[in-house]
């Protein structure tokens, strides 16, 4: 109750706190989020996976698939999980009424928490320019180089969990409900095959099969635009931060105006990545 | 200066009114609130740290109205709630920290000092390294008493801060309290009449969402002057077995009453009757 009730205050004398609290508290944040135990076990997860693949070798589209999706899987998921858990830490532990009174707005704490998801995506970055180097060390033998915006799409991912963790503790403030948005995200991700061209709408895509030489072409198969692809996740990155914002700012309709833009985009984005 | 005025102030959840046209008015000290559960303590806490507003009637805190000027309040604040609601895994020190930076002490050095300071002043400093969820329950009401303490509040509000103490940790309290209460306004709600003795300048006494009382404890004390006395059987309005086996009664005493002097908790009980014995005690 007194959450909605501290909620209900929200006006705009809130836009009057101090801006500079922010990247304070956002690095504090993004240190928590990186400091959390599921954060670390993707992590974890995705090095023994790295492992793995270059001692076996499966082959140069395993490979591929690695350094372009591989952190989806094994980061993307477990950040968001860790993003909820951080994000809703003080209403779990009933310290809304508490830290409601401080100074910095709940609207400020929001934004922190989405600047937070930055922390992953940074480290996740240095980790696939790490793999990059190494690759190119070991010379593992590709399906085909990949592109900047392949290479992208990983750490984008990995941003768009981290936000998405932030909506979801903001307007779902059940227990459970970050396991319904997961499956929800499943789903999602299935919606399309290989075949229809639609599975780039997903996240967790199998970039090999699109680009230059697409090993199915000769099989009829038209490849969509990967460098799409990687602004569509940016777009659903950029979406999710509006919603988590939308939920406690005083601004509601500057961040529907950004949900809008950034539904347009993806929707844009989205179908120019379709072949 | 009042720092607290409270004029005829209402607040209702649904039907039941919590606060029923509530006045009194405090400044620098220690100030007890006490009343029995469901007086409307919490209720004016919060009030009082711009968590709720009021339904009608006025509010001035630190001389500013709450409904229009609530973040210059915040930032002169230092709140304490019943249940304070610890990030468990935090140490001690991280979690003064980040509410340090909630209450936009930004600089990293002066805001560690500062972190420093107030964990001393609860004498925690020896486990601030420790996690919350490894400390006793007096252990963390200190800490929630240190966040606070951040940033020299001029306004600071306590609810129900001895619950769960053991006489030692309640006597270390009382003596940070009054230490905090020199040189601003304390605001402590309370069912112990024993801390309000001990530690406040002045005293209300709520009942029902009213003020039943308001002046020092000594007052208090004397509203129950020349109606209290021992007897062999229960002959007051208010009465209870003591441990010697006597009665000590409380109201209007016989003509040959054995009278003996009140304490404040005497006066509390006679002010609120039955609703304190029944509810509160």
């Amino acid at each position: 109750m007194i959450v909605e009730l501290l909620e209900s205050h929200e006006d705009h004398e809130d836009l009057e706190d101090k801006v500079s609290a922010l990247p304070v508290l956002a690095l504090t944040e993004a240190r928590r989020l990186l400091r959390h135990p599921l954060t670390l076990l993707g992590f974890a997860l995705f090095a023994l996976s790295v492992v793995t693949e270059v001692g076996d070798y499966w082959g140069p589209r395993p490979a591929f698939s690695l350094i372009t999706n591989g952190m989806v899987l094994w980061l993307g998921v477990l950040v968001f999980f860790a993003a909820e858990l951080v994000a809703s830490a003080s209403r779990r532990a009933g310290g809304d009424e508490l830290l409601g009174v401080l100074p910095t707005s709940r609207t400020r704490r929001t934004a922190a928490s989405c600047l937070a998801a930055l922390g992953p995506f940074l480290v996740a970055c240095l980790v696939q320019a790490m793999l990059c180097a190494g690759y190119a060390v070991w010379e593992v033998p590709l399906e085909r180089p990949p592109t900047i915006f392949e290479l992208a799409s990983g750490p984008l991912c990995v941003l768009g969990a981290g936000v998405l963790g932030v909506a979801s503790a903001r307007w779902l403030p059940w227990r459970g409900s970050s396991m319904l948005v997961m499956v929800a995200l499943i789903l999602y991700n299935n919606i399309g095959d290989e075949a229809t061209g639609r599975h780039l709408l997903g996240f967790y895509a199998e970039l090999p099969i699109w680009g230059q030489w697409p090993y199915r072409a000769a099989k009829g198969f038209h490849p969509g635009n990967t460098d799409w692809h990687a602004v569509y996740l940016l777009a659903l990155c950029l979406g999710a931060g509006a919603l988590a914002m939308l939920r406690d700012s005083p601004r509601r309709w500057f961040w529907l105006g950004a949900g809008a833009l950034t539904l347009v985009l993806a929707v844009v984005a989205g179908w120019a990545q379709l072949p | 200066m009042n720092t607290v005025v409270v004029t005829n102030v209402v607040k209702s959840y649904g039907r039941y009114r919590a606060l029923d046209g509530l006045s009194f008015t405090t400044g620098p000290g220690v100030t007890g609130l006490l009343g029995p559960n469901g007086a409307g303590k919490t209720t004016l806490i919060r009030m009082l740290a711009t968590v709720l507003t009021v339904d009608s009637g006025t509010l001035r805190l630190l001389g500013r109205d709450p409904s229009a000027e609530r973040l210059p309040i915040r930032r002169r604040l230092g709140y304490l709630p019943q249940e304070p609601g610890f990030h468990r895994s935090f140490t001690v020190f991280e979690f003064v920290d980040y509410v340090a930076i909630l209450k936009e002490l930004t600089d990293r050095r002066e805001r560690h000092d500062e972190v420093r300071r107030v964990i001393a002043e609860v004498g925690l400093a020896a486990v601030s390294g420790k996690r919350i969820r490894a400390l006793s329950g007096g252990m963390r009401r200190r800490v929630g008493i240190a966040q606070a303490l951040l940033g020299e509040p001029e306004l600071v509000l306590l609810d129900e801060p001895t619950a769960g103490l053991d006489p030692e940790q309640r006597l270390r309290f009382r003596d940070l309290i009054s230490r905090i209460g020199e040189n601003r306004t304390v605001l402590l709600a309370t069912h112990q009449t024993e801390d309000v003795a001990a530690l406040c300048g002045r005293v209300v006494v709520l009942d029902q969402g009213r003020c039943a009382f308001e002046g020092t404890p000594e007052e208090l004390r004397r509203v129950a002057e020349g109606q209290v006395w021992l007897s062999p059987e229960r002959s007051g309005m208010l009465s209870w077995r003591t441990g010697e086996g006597l009665f000590r009664n409380i109201g209007g005493a016989p003509a040959a009453a054995r009278l003996v002097e009140p304490t404040i908790e005497d006066g509390y009980l006679l002010l609120l009757g039955d609703a304190a014995v029944g509810v509160g005690s």
